[in-house]
């Protein structure tokens, strides 16, 4: 039963970062694409469908994380307070100046754009370091260090991985000026992404950090999968390579829920930290009919939005 | 300095901050489902403008809604991480049901709302703003419902040290619980009236020339408000015995006295503005009745007022238990440094401080400007704005 809701908390993290991924991506992105305004609202509408549906899932896996292993939850964010916090800070910038930019007509929107490049920025850096942190491995108890090179290498690479993942999703639906430009900025971020990779690789490898680990397998497993999906990013027309980019983005959430299962924190086993059984099962009945609910609207979302921004396509961001 | 009191401001600061968004959210997403039932069923342009420009407003204050509901989501286990140890077995279950039932299907939901205008068939499309009004509702029944739990812990055991879920139908049976709802559900509906009538009288003292269009939303606020203002206080007063018995020294520290007062007032404030307008809707006096317009433009922070009040009520006089009579708040409270919550404290009031003034100056903007000319005029090749 804890396993279950482990997978499907999984299930909900990699929805996050796989579908909010390239809306922060598009955000890092937005200057970079659009140099005017019209440019950067087609920018915005390519994920405009998609935006409100896609941030939720972070808020659904807050609450069954809640709900479900209500221990890890208070431990977790407390080991990671600072980040999480300014992770909050970014998330919300974002996501409020992304909803609140366009909707006066013929205002000035630079400094809305600011803070949508800046909450993004602040945003995928601090989940880069919190899942550092994570892969690191975190004590369940005592203190953390804030600045830690190796999380904040993870910092790096997220604000990279993601860019990737926007600049793929801009290849797709985005008109043919945006699609073009986020083609070329692909090819230069993929080698980019590649370095972080392998430098996180090496750097895990040859760290006192898989002393903490019983076993290599599940690194290994995600580090091939992590290969194979830059491979297809950097080969793939742009649709495979968004497939390709979605891989990349949910690895950590792979990574950090593999690396050390049972343990989730260095001392905190899974069943250690689940609810009671009366509890999961009550959950069951919930969260099981609303996420393939979720699942299957979104989907049919996308099939009514896959088609590249043009004249016709309605802007709302 | 400790940390204990600024956590307790920080989690005080950022629910009062939600609850102004929601209130509006709730109250203003039924008015916009009314409207658009009436445009499905007549078909009548000034239903569909209607829709379209209390549609807008609801949507940008929807926003910040979201925004600062993922800040009190996070709170829990960043500063308050001994209730999730102690309760996270009973407070979790409807905490985590709201999230997955109500908030993420609301998002998806509206999500297609606003790209669906004029995009999917008229049924289609008023189905789905009934279905994130529905959605927005049982969202407030389980945060009632969990907020319920810590006023009077029901439906649990402790056992080794921590609270274990024994009968979830209890928390819904909680006496906290339901004649809290109805009463918050109604201030959200009194909320939404009271915005309606406010900025329809604004146009009306501007003399707008769309009387009509300002005519019904000002009937429909008007009504809304009669109805919900005696509900919002009938539930109010019913709470009073449940209060007595279950938590007797609720009403007796003195930082709870000034917001009950002032709650009541506004509360029989609303009564009565809402029966003296009543005659006025009549062959449409109302819109001549200068005096009376005025002060319902004055009128529109009042329920928000109340609000925040009822809530300080209902929270600072459960103190000093978090979960009443079971785990005190300083018990709950995470070990940080006081400097940590500081430094999160002022960060997070700053944002929502600008981001609350961005959100009333554009919805200020937009109210001002009215609704839509009547036949929209499309430049060629202008790309094509979204309806709300």
């Amino acid at each position: 039963m804890e396993i279950f809701f482990w997978c499907l908390l999984g299930l909900l993290l990699c929805g996050y970062f796989a579908l909010a991924g390239y809306d922060y991506g598009v955000g890092l992105l937005l200057r970079a694409v659009g140099r005017d305004e019209p440019e950067r609202r087609r920018a915005l509408g390519s994920v405009g469908p998609f935006f409100l549906g896609n941030e939720v899932w972070l808020v659904a896996a807050v609450g069954l994380l809640f709900g479900a292993f209500p221990l890890l939850e208070g431990k977790v964010f407390k080991q990671n307070y600072l980040v999480v916090v300014a992770m909050l800070l970014g998330l919300i910038t974002f996501t409020a100046a992304v909803q609140l930019r366009s909707r006066r007509p013929g205002a000035g929107r630079g400094s809305w754009d600011l803070l949508v490049t800046g909450g993004a920025l602040v945003t995928t850096a601090a989940w880069g370091v919190f899942f550092g942190n994570l892969v690191r491995g975190l004590p369940a108890t005592g203190p953390v260090p804030v600045a830690d090179p190796f999380s904040l290498l993870w910092g790096l690479g997220f604000v990279a991985l993601f860019a990737l993942h926007g600049a793929n999703f801009l290849a797709v639906r985005g008109d043919a000026a945006l699609a073009a430009k986020g083609r070329s900025l692909a090819r230069r971020l993929v080698p980019l992404v590649a370095v972080w990779v392998a430098v996180v690789a090496g750097w895990t490898a040859l760290s006192p950090i898989m002393s903490t680990v019983d076993r290599a397998w599940p690194a290994l497993l995600v580090l091939a999968a992590a290969v194979a999906a830059l491979a297809v990013t950097w080969l793939g027309s742009p649709r495979v390579a968004l497939a390709g980019s979605m891989v990349l983005a949910v690895l950590p959430v792979v990574l950090a829920g593999t690396l050390r299962f049972p343990y989730l924190l260095l001392s905190l086993d899974i069943s250690q930290s689940a609810a009671s059984p009366g509890t999961l099962r009550l959950l069951t009945f919930v969260a099981v009919p609303a996420v393939a609910v979720v699942v299957l609207v979104q989907w049919l979302t996308w099939r009514a939005n896959r088609r590249p921004v043009g004249d016709r396509t309605l802007l709302h961001f | 300095m400790e940390a204990l009191p600024i956590a307790r401001l920080q989690f005080a600061t950022t629910t009062s901050f939600h609850f102004l968004f929601v209130l509006l959210t709730l109250g203003l997403v039924t008015m916009v489902a009314v409207m658009q039932t009436r445009y499905a069923v007549t078909g009548r342009d000034v239903h569909r403008r209607m829709t379209r420009f209390w549609g807008r407003l609801y949507v940008v204050n929807y926003a910040l809604g979201i925004a600062t509901g993922i800040v009190m989501e996070f709170q829990f286990g960043l500063n308050w991480s001994g209730l999730s140890t102690y309760a996270g077995d009973i407070f979790g279950a409807p905490l985590a049901i709201e999230t997955l039932v109500a908030f993420f299907l609301e998002s998806t939901f509206l999500g297609l709302w606003i790209f669906g205008w004029d995009r999917m068939g008229r049924g289609l499309h008023l189905a789905l703003i009934w279905l994130v009004a529905l959605t927005a509702y049982a969202s407030a029944f389980w945060i009632m419902a969990a907020n319920s739990f810590l006023q009077n812990p029901v439906g649990a055991v402790e056992e080794n040290g921590v609270l274990r879920l024994t009968d979830f139908s209890a928390l819904l049976t909680n006496p906290t619980f339901v004649s809290a709802l109805p009463h918050v559900l109604s201030a959200a509906l009194l909320t939404g009236g009271v915005f309606l009538v406010g900025v329809s009288a604004y146009h009306f003292l501007r003399r707008s020339e769309e009387v009509e269009f300002f005519t019904r939303s000002m009937r429909l606020g008007v009504v809304v408000t009669l109805i919900s203002a005696p509900v919002v206080f009938g539930f109010g007063a019913a709470q009073f015995p449940a209060i007595g018995e279950l938590q007797p020294d609720k009403l007796e520290g003195g930082g709870v006295g000034l917001p009950l007062g002032l709650m009541v007032m506004i509360g029989q404030f609303f009564v009565f503005a809402s029966l003296i307008a009543l005659p006025f809707l009549a062959r449409n006096r109302i819109a001549r009745a200068r005096p009376l317009l005025r002060l319902m433009v004055w009128g529109i922070p009042l329920p928000f007022v109340a609000a925040i009040c009822g809530w300080l009520v209902r929270e600072i006089g459960r103190q000093p238990w978090l979960v009443y009579g079971k785990l005190t708040t300083a018990d709950a409270m995470s070990d940080l440094g006081a400097g940590q919550v500081l430094a999160s404290f002022i960060a997070f009031t700053a944002l929502f401080a600008a981001l609350a003034v961005a959100d009333w100056v554009l919805m200020s903007r937009l109210a001002r400007r009215g609704p839509e000319p009547e036949v929209p005029q499309h430049a060629p090749a202008a790309p094509v704005l979204s309806g709300v």
